[in-house]
């Protein structure tokens, strides 16, 4: 019976550099996919779960938190549904993305 | 006297298209001072000048004196509204050329004829829809030619990008009760300028609504309401009157009078708040806008015909003082006598008394004193 490498996974350090090496009949796929998800826009999803250090991409595979189940009120209506201070908590989240993206833009920081 | 805040009056001088010279300087003034930039920014939100807040503040060179998370809040709000905007204009056009192929008449009304005349640019405005006029005759065919165009009748639930399909015949009822035709609904599909985490869901869900899906493309319905009516029981000859030309959207259309829009606009604004609880300072604007435009066209006596006709004197007379007082729009002070409420006749029952203090939420007393 002929053995074939079905899945290799390699993390080397060269010089300073961080080398990940892929092979094998699987890493065929898993190459195309990561190329198209990234073309698509997707954000690497494929990428990060092959990556030890996931929390390196979690901006740009952030898991997405369920969305509320809105009410026919919520669909519908137009008139002012929150108070100041859920507004300000809302602010406080998008501050909260806003240093998660500045931290990501910037290659020192990562 | 009512002082308002400094926040309060950030709202004020930027909820309208225009601002005179010393009012871009008492803008810029009070923008070198301690205020709360979140408050404005959730009051502009729910009065709908967000896109105005940062247009004045970008022009007048003040937009970065914005802390960082309202500044970025205040600037996705405003491309996702322009951006709305835009698709809701590519499909006016395409529903103006089939109801004029169809030989349906119809005017702009409200939204797309305020931002393309009045607005020193169209995307300016938001528009939560696009409205236009037909005449109630031509109600079914309208209908028709709406569902030709790929249009439907239903809920889009921006949570998920799920559409719940409602198509509704048109019964001799709505004509009584309503003053449109059910909602008209096209779900447009572009790529989306932020990824779904970058807007808050109050913002997609509620504001400017959207689902970004995770290939990145965003689903954003455009609404239209076809309107036979501005209201329930308004004369037809009253709302087609002074109706006009213009030159919009790459063509000729027909478009809503000046004179129309003045008691409409100020007639709406007063019933939405104090009926509805839904506060527009974006209506105030529109009315400067169009007051600041077409003062010398608006017939006053028409306006007041038509303040006692639908018994609309109180509204009329608290928002356009108001107007006169704020924005400094030479309103005629004998049109506004003419409709002034009075003491000694019987007490009108949509009178509430002044716009201003409920627009802004303040709870103001009179001080009282007995003679």
């Amino acid at each position: 019976m002929s053995k074939a490498r079905l899945f290799g996974y390699a993390v080397d350090d060269d010089d300073g550099k961080l080398v990940i090496t892929i092979d094998g009949a699987l890493a065929e796929t898993a190459i195309r996919q990561i190329r198209e998800g990234a073309h698509a826009g997707k954000g690497g999803e494929l990428l990060m779960e092959l990556l030890p250090i996931s929390s390196l991409h979690k901006l740009i595979s952030r898991e997405k938190p369920a969305e509320e189940v809105l009410t026919l009120e919520q669909l519908l209506g137009q008139n002012v549904d929150q108070s100041f201070s859920a507004f300000e908590q809302q602010l406080q989240e998008l501050r909260s993305s806003i240093n998660d993206l500045s931290h990501s833009d910037d290659p020192d920081k990562v | 006297m009512l002082r308002l805040s400094r926040e309060d009056s950030v709202l004020l001088l930027t909820c309208r298209g225009h601002l005179q010279r010393q009012e871009e300087e008492r803008l810029q003034g009070l923008v070198r001072e301690d205020v709360n930039w979140a408050y404005i920014a959730w009051r502009a939100e729910n009065n709908r000048t967000i896109p105005l807040l940062e247009y004045h503040l970008r022009r007048l060179g003040a937009f970065d004196v914005l802390p960082a998370p309202v500044k970025a809040y205040v600037e996705r709000w405003t491309v996702m509204s322009r951006l709305r905007s835009a698709l809701e204009f590519r499909n006016l056009g395409r529903i103006l050329d089939a109801l004029d192929q169809e030989g349906i008449p119809c005017f702009l009304v409200k939204g797309p004829d305020l931002a393309l005349l009045y607005y020193p640019e169209p995307l300016l405005r938001p528009m939560t829809d696009v409205d236009i006029m037909i005449r109630a005759a031509d109600a079914w065919r309208t209908q028709e030619v709406m569902f030709a165009l790929g249009f439907r009748h239903g809920i889009f639930d921006p949570s998920s990008g799920g559409w719940t399909d409602d198509r509704k015949p048109l019964g001799q009822e709505m004509f009584r009760d309503t003053y449109a035709l059910p909602v008209f609904v096209h779900i447009e599909k572009v790529e989306a300028p932020f990824p779904a985490d970058a807007l808050p869901a109050k913002l997609r869900h509620r504001h400017v609504k959207a689902y970004i899906g995770s290939n990145n493309v965003m689903h954003i319905p455009i609404f239209v309401d076809v309107h036979f009516n501005l209201s329930v029981g308004i004369d037809e000859e009253d709302i087609w009157s002074g109706v006009r030309l213009a030159n919009a959207l790459g063509r000729v259309v027909r478009v809503h009078s000046p004179t129309g829009a003045v008691w409409f606009l100020a007639a709406r604004l007063y019933h939405e708040a104090f009926l509805y609880n839904s506060l527009r300072l974006l209506m105030l604007g529109d009315l400067h806008c169009v007051l600041h435009n077409q003062i010398n066209d608006i017939d006053w006596a028409e306006v007041a015909a038509i303040a006692y006709k639908y018994e609309m004197r109180p509204a009329l007379y608290y928002v356009l003082s108001q107007v006169r007082h704020l924005f400094g729009i030479d309103i005629p002070t004998g049109f506004l006598d003419l409709i002034r409420p009075d003491q000694k006749e019987i007490p009108l029952q949509h009178d509430w008394g002044d716009i201003v203090p409920k627009l802004f939420s303040i709870p103001s007393l009179h001080r009282v004193e007995l003679a």
